[in-house]
């Protein structure tokens, strides 16, 4: 299934200092294409311009939380089967399953660990990892 | 009246009096005092004597009528509820407090049996063991312990309850015993409270700790470019500290969320003895450095126990890491996993210096740590590790404790309800179809199967499978997904569709997700209980083919390994979906 085509994360995450963390982590260690949001709306905003691979939707987000977000990416034909991977440091695993069952296809827990990020990710997604 | 018949009248009545007096002493009774001397008698000493018996009769009743009503007062004062309850548990005495908690006046308890007065249906046999565990330590001295329990008020209304029982020696009574009552929800109401700021601090802390954390990790990590020394070793310390906060944070939470029943435990049968030997791989790595071995004693039968495979993995690898630390080098530690009477037992031993006297009761303490100096370990670790482990062990329905002598070595050892192996069925239906076209795998999962002692047929294509399957009956079926000659979900369908077979438990083999592209998408997939992943490994059939006789008769088996199949392979066809 994974082509090495496949690299682009739309990575959605509110506070700023991880995000500039998570970005450092995805494209400069990780290699992959990123595009940073830092809410639901620029999310959605940003998304079909950007036509990721893979969306990295944080849940705890003030004004739309990334539940909702999710539920409106999967509301549009065109991001509707985008897989989406959630980022939360609530990672029991019955709330895991929860986010599964809405049609995640991953949790990364969080705090995470930027040196493994990137490959955790292609791993979850099912791409191939660089050599 | 002659001299010698006042005489006589006076012995007698002194006789009398003190015979009285004595018999009414043994009894208990306040003694009555004897009508009063007639006044006519001469003053002798006969009737000084008699005066000064029948006064200290009357002292004595006093003191007995003023003791009781004293120890009424206090009973009817206390902020505590008590009962007091015959041999039968029936109610004797109860005091307001009693009567306010829980919505019964004096009259409507008395005399009635106590349990189903005070404690919620759920309670009953738990505070029913409590009394008639109190009622065997008759002969030793008196003592008392708080049990938590579901209580329940006239009106219905459920709430937490602190009861002491204390059993009462009365040798003429027999047993009876008193109750301390405690209406709780205040004090459960303020701990819920704390845990619930402890947590908010802990997730507040944790966003901070990301960003630094990861900056930390990158810089140290060499990711934005060389370091100078000095600022390599600076950068090291921190990157060190911020990763013990962030254990700490994460055990903090991890302690309250356990403590709080707020984890949902993920419970399947397992062989402890199993897990204990992941755990003891798990710790080897770490036990190296300090020149420590690890020896696990192959237990003596099976050890099957309903746990948390993750949970118990976590407690055994925290309780080896521990004896790791204070092991003097060269030592062995030693884990050993035995059943005990309807029980598995864990064990950890080390050969360390023991954990001293004053520490003790403190072990299982949160942020106790003994005096580090014994501690081989430059890091000491976050105070909660056994702390966490109780919180788990206890959820599981257990109990853990430890065996020291100083300069000896400490033995840390955990007991979980066992489970007993689910029997060898006799009935025909005692076997297994196995569907698979590679001989090879259908070899290793039959091999798994028979060491269930189940019998293991295998059929190589879909026919072969029909026909077996409409001649005989099976237990089980055990579908390779990815057989060549007909898609293993077609199969299946197949199967649901008659009527006869639609219950059959379908365990599926299958390889990655690579082949998620040939996965139909919306199947109702509920027959479908757990789920074997190639390469095959004999153990993973044995648990697959255990789940299912637990969980056929254990509703406690919880989130099922069937659940995990379905979303999975939901998950799959959804991502398998054209875009």
């Amino acid at each position: 299934m994974g082509t090495t085509a496949e690299n682009r994360v739309l990575y959605v995450e509110d506070e700023a200092n991880i995000r500039a963390v998570g970005l450092f982590s995805l494209a400069d260690v990780g290699g992959l294409t990123v595009e940073p949001a830092q809410s639901g709306p620029e999310a959605l905003e940003k998304v079909e311009a950007f036509r990721p691979d893979l969306i990295l939707l944080d849940v705890m987000m003030p004004g739309m939380d990334g539940i909702s977000t999710f539920r409106a990416l999967r509301g549009r034909e065109a991001t509707s089967r985008v897989p989406v991977i959630f980022m939360t440091a609530k990672v029991q695993p019955h709330e895991v399953q929860g986010y599964k069952d809405l049609g995640a296809i991953a949790v990364i827990a969080k705090p995470f660990d930027p040196i493994t990020l990137a490959d955790e990710v292609r791993t979850l997604a099912g791409w191939q990892h660089c050599p | 009246m002659s001299v010698a018949e006042l005489l006589a009248l006076c012995l007698a009545l002194v006789v009398g009096t003190l015979v009285g007096w004595v018999l009414s002493r043994r009894r208990g009774r306040p003694a009555t005092p004897p009508a009063a001397p007639p006044d006519e008698a001469p003053p002798t000493d006969e009737a000084s004597r008699l005066r000064r018996e029948w006064k200290l009769a009357h002292e004595e009743k006093d003191r007995a009528i003023a003791g009781e009503t004293l120890c009424r007062r206090i009973i009817d004062t206390t902020l505590d509820g008590v009962a007091v309850l015959d041999g039968d548990c029936r109610i004797e005495r109860w005091n307001p407090q009693a009567a306010a908690i829980f919505g019964w006046d004096k009259d409507e308890a008395i005399g009635k049996p106590l349990l189903p007065l005070i404690v919620a249906e759920k309670s009953r046999a738990e505070l029913q063991r409590v009394i008639s565990g109190r009622a065997r330590l008759s002969d030793t001295p008196l003592f008392s312990r708080r049990n938590e329990m579901l209580g329940r008020r006239k009106n219905g209304q459920e709430f937490p309850l602190e009861i002491a029982v204390t059993p009462l020696l009365q040798p003429e009574k027999g047993v009876s015993y008193s109750v301390f009552l405690r209406d709780i929800s205040e004090r459960k109401r303020v701990e819920r409270l704390k845990n619930e700021f402890v947590s908010t601090v802990s997730h507040e802390l944790r966003t901070p700790l990301t960003a630094i954390r990861g900056s930390l990790r990158l810089i140290a990590g060499g990711f934005t470019g060389e370091l100078p020394a000095k600022t390599r070793t600076m950068i090291n310390i921190a990157n060190e500290s911020c990763e013990r906060l962030v254990t700490l944070v994460n055990d903090i939470l991890d302690v309250e969320k356990i403590e709080s029943g707020k984890v949902a435990f993920n419970l399947r049968l397992h062989d402890a003895g199993e897990l204990a030997g992941k755990a003891v791989d798990a710790t080897r790595a770490f036990a190296q450095p300090f020149g420590v071995e690890i020896r696990a004693e192959a237990p003596s039968g099976p050890c099957l126990a309903m746990m948390d495979a993750d949970r118990i993995i976590q407690v055994m690898t925290n309780l080896i890491s521990n004896a790791v630390k204070f092991s003097p080098k060269g030592e062995c530690i030693r884990v050993r996993v035995t059943p005990r009477g309807g029980r598995v037992r864990v064990e950890v031993a080390d050969r360390g210096p023991g954990i001293p006297e004053d520490f003790r009761p403190r072990v299982f303490q949160k942020f106790a740590q003994a005096d580090a100096s014994n501690d081989r370990c430059s890091q000491p670790g976050t105070g909660l590790g056994l702390s966490i482990c109780k919180a788990i062990v206890e959820r599981l329905g257990g109990s853990i404790g430890f065996d020291t002598a100083a300069g000896r070595g400490t033995t840390f050892w955990f007991e979980i309800p066992a489970e007993e192996l689910p029997p060898a069925p006799d009935e025909p239906a005692s076997s297994v179809l196995i569907v698979e076209d590679d001989p090879a795998s259908a070899e290793l999962i039959a091999a798994g199967c028979r060491s269930t002692s189940m019998k293991a047929e295998v059929a190589s294509t879909a026919s072969a499978a029909r026909a077996r399957l409409s001649k005989g009956s099976f237990a089980a079926l055990i579908l390779d997904l990815e057989m060549s000659d007909v898609s293993g979900f077609s199969f299946l369908r197949e199967i649901r569709a008659d009527a006869r077979l639609r219950s059959l438990p379908v365990i599926v083999v299958t390889t990655r997700r690579e082949d998620t592209g040939r996965f139909p998408a919306g199947d109702d997939l509920s027959s479908i209980v757990d789920w074997i992943q190639k390469p095959i490994d004999g153990s993973q059939v044995q648990s697959a083919l255990r789940n299912i006789a637990a969980a056929g008769r254990d509703p406690r088996a919880g989130e099922g390994p069937g659940d995990a199949v379905r979303n999975y392979l939901r998950r799959a066809t959804a991502a398998a979906a054209p875009r």
